[in-house]
């Protein structure tokens, strides 16, 4: 150790030079010779700034399949690395899912940025601060613990229906310090679903196909309201939720036997009308969601009633996902004193239901 | 309470890119689930939905409709059983740029006139996106340069001006004279998409989540996009609020404090 300190005190105050010569005697060259990040200082003048560690080996990760050691100034500088975050999807959505992060014990205004990935991070997207999922992130992406919801987490929105995402997190605080990203959470959306059913009867009941609706008997100059009644199921897991379509062949109630007499499906108050028939919705009802709602001009009371022809028409409409939706619908016919007689007036009428894109 | 028929899904998404429009591509598979106690037999109807004025309806089997073939051409599942039609898009090089929609009707076949006829309808989105037009006109609504109180809701109105169909996004921020946010909101949390001349209102909650003074001028900043192609827009408006409980608290405290003192220098004096 002859000359050895004294070489070595040169090697100290050659503090920009020390990544490029390592302190060494003609016997002995130290490496490693930092001891965590405590031995620097931040030097700073009006032009420049230097934040120096004394001895930091240059990044010499130790790590094993399951753990990691970050060596020096760099690595005690960062954040806490968070803990996975917890991705769920209780309402069984097609297009969201919930996230709540964990802070890892960072401080309040710490902020994270989340990785999203359908394909294990083999293509990596972000989730946007408005909650949404993009190509890119930006320091606007990065939000509080409190942004992301807090403990109530947050639904990131727009995703694609039948896919399992994986979502992981990293933490900023303050310049230099972000950490990188937490092991995964992950979820799926479920495929987008439409189910649907009719059933024909005087009460709420089930009955099975084929749909047949007898009228009755028309008296001329009242309106007839059919004893049964067409109801319909409707359950939907699309966030936009779902709509019913009613349209009929022949544009009202025809009659081959009065020469094709034709009892024209009108959108009226049927109490003022001549003739007419049409369709009224009577009540909606569902378990969750929707709501289920009838559509003007479908929507009227009394004997006022909407067109049924050869046009799709909206006569049902649930805003969201909706769980058992029921609704029934009336048919209601007013024939006048000179309508032909005949016991063959029919219409086939077509219900279908679609989901909302 | 439900059987019937389930589809799934109820809706699928294909774009067709400029490069690859000569090239067919995947056949998109629908499934029916029979959940009857009964044979059911299907038959499938491709028609081309229309929204003339960004809102009502039109459907029919258009000749584009037409490029769309869906196969089988009939479908029988016995009770509880489970079958799927292919719809192949075959549409040609000179289909409008931007998006069709259309309507996939799996119809219960009965050779029955004068009954009810039940059908199930996915919805297929095509887009095209040679010379796709994305643009959007956005607008703060409603909102009073003066409130009472926090205003807990923005409303944003965005209208399409381009020919597909887009999805807007954004984050609200409500930030104070120092620039620090106090809250927040977001639009669209269902994804529901804007088509081409339509207008659609997106309420946008707002959550606080630090205190705000009692009588104070907050700036209102809207920062969105719209996907596919994230085009970003920003807004920004700013509201005086006036919280009157709080206020009123203040005043009457800073008065009594007044009026304290005052009665206490005359009694010192």
């Amino acid at each position: 150790m002859n000359c050895s300190f004294s070489q070595l005190k040169k090697s100290l105050i050659a503090l920009p030079m020390m990544f490029f010569v390592l302190p060494a005697s003609t016997n002995y060259q130290m490496h490693d010779f930092g001891f965590g990040a405590g031995g620097g200082s931040t030097g700073v003048s009006t032009n420049y700034g230097l934040t120096a560690l004394v001895g930091e080996s240059s990044g010499n990760a130790l790590s094993s399949s399951n753990y990691s050691v970050g060596p020096g100034l760099t690595f005690t500088r960062q954040a806490n690395v968070p803990v996975a975050p917890t991705v769920t999807n209780p309402s069984s959505y097609n297009n969201k899912l919930k996230i709540v992060i964990d802070t890892g014990g960072n401080p309040s205004d710490t902020t994270f940025a989340l990785a999203i990935s359908s394909d294990s991070f083999a293509t990596t997207q972000y989730v946007k601060s408005d909650f949404s999922v993009g190509s890119t992130l930006t320091t606007a992406d990065y939000l509080t613990y409190a942004g992301w919801g807090s403990s109530s987490g947050f639904l990131v929105t727009g995703l694609t229906p039948s896919t399992t995402y994986a979502v992981k997190v990293k933490a900023l605080h303050k310049n230099f310090t972000e950490t990188g990203y937490s092991a995964a959470g992950s979820g799926s959306t479920i495929g987008a679903i439409l189910t649907f059913d009719l059933d024909v009867s005087t009460i709420d009941a089930k009955t099975a196909p084929p749909y047949i609706l007898d009228i009755g008997t028309l008296s001329p100059g009242s309106t007839v309201t059919a004893g049964q009644k067409i109801w319909v199921d409707l359950d939907t897991n699309s966030a936009s939720g779902a709509q019913v379509y009613l349209k009929g062949l022949q544009g009202g109630l025809k009659s081959t036997s009065a020469n094709n007499y034709l009892i024209t499906s009108v959108t009226a108050d049927l109490n003022s009308a001549s003739e007419g028939f049409g369709a009224q919705v009577a009540t909606v009802a569902q378990s969750t969601g929707g709501p289920l709602t009838s559509v003007s001009p479908y929507s009227g009371a009394s004997q006022n009633v909407g067109i049924i022809d050869s046009t799709y028409r909206t006569i049902l409409d649930s805003a969201g996902a909706i769980t058992a939706g029921r609704a029934a619908i009336y048919l209601k016919v007013k024939t006048a004193n000179i309508t032909p007689a005949a016991a063959d007036y029919s219409e086939t009428l077509t219900v279908i239901a679609a989901a909302k894109y | 309470m439900t059987n019937g028929v389930t589809l799934s899904p109820a809706f699928a998404e294909v774009t067709l890119f400029q490069q690859l429009a000569k090239q067919q591509p995947q056949p998109v598979i629908f499934t029916l689930t029979n959940n009857t106690a009964q044979e059911l037999v299907f038959r499938p109807e491709v028609l081309e939905a229309q929204f003339p004025d960004g809102k009502q309806l039109n459907v029919a089997a258009t000749e584009l409709a037409k490029t769309i073939l869906v196969l089988p051409t009939e479908l029988t599942l016995a009770p509880q059983a489970r079958g799927t039609f292919s719809a192949q898009l075959s549409m040609p090089d000179t289909v409008s740029a931007g998006t069709h929609q259309f309507l996939i009707a799996f119809q219960q076949y009965r050779n029955q006139p004068g009954s009810i006829q039940s059908a199930v309808a996915a919805q297929l989105i095509v887009t095209q996106q040679k010379e796709a037009i994305y643009k959007v006109s956005p607008e703060i609504v409603g909102t009073q340069h003066l409130s009472l109180g926090k205003i807990n809701q923005l409303e944003l109105k965005i209208e399409n001006l381009g020919n597909t169909y887009v999805r807007p996004y954004a984050r609200i921020s409500v930030l104070d004279l120092t620039g620090r946010v106090v809250g927040f909101g977001t639009i669209n949390t269902d994804s529901q998409v804007v088509k081409p001349h339509q207008q659609v209102l997106f309420p946008a909650p707002l959550t606080y989540t630090q205190p705000t003074l009692p009588i104070s001028v907050y700036q209102v900043k809207v920062d969105g996009r719209i996907v596919p192609n994230d085009t970003t827009f920003s807004l920004t408006t700013s509201v005086v609020m006036i919280d009157p409980v709080t206020t009123l608290f203040w005043v009457v405290l800073i008065t009594s404090l007044i009026f304290f003192f005052k009665k206490k220098r005359r009694t010192t004096a």
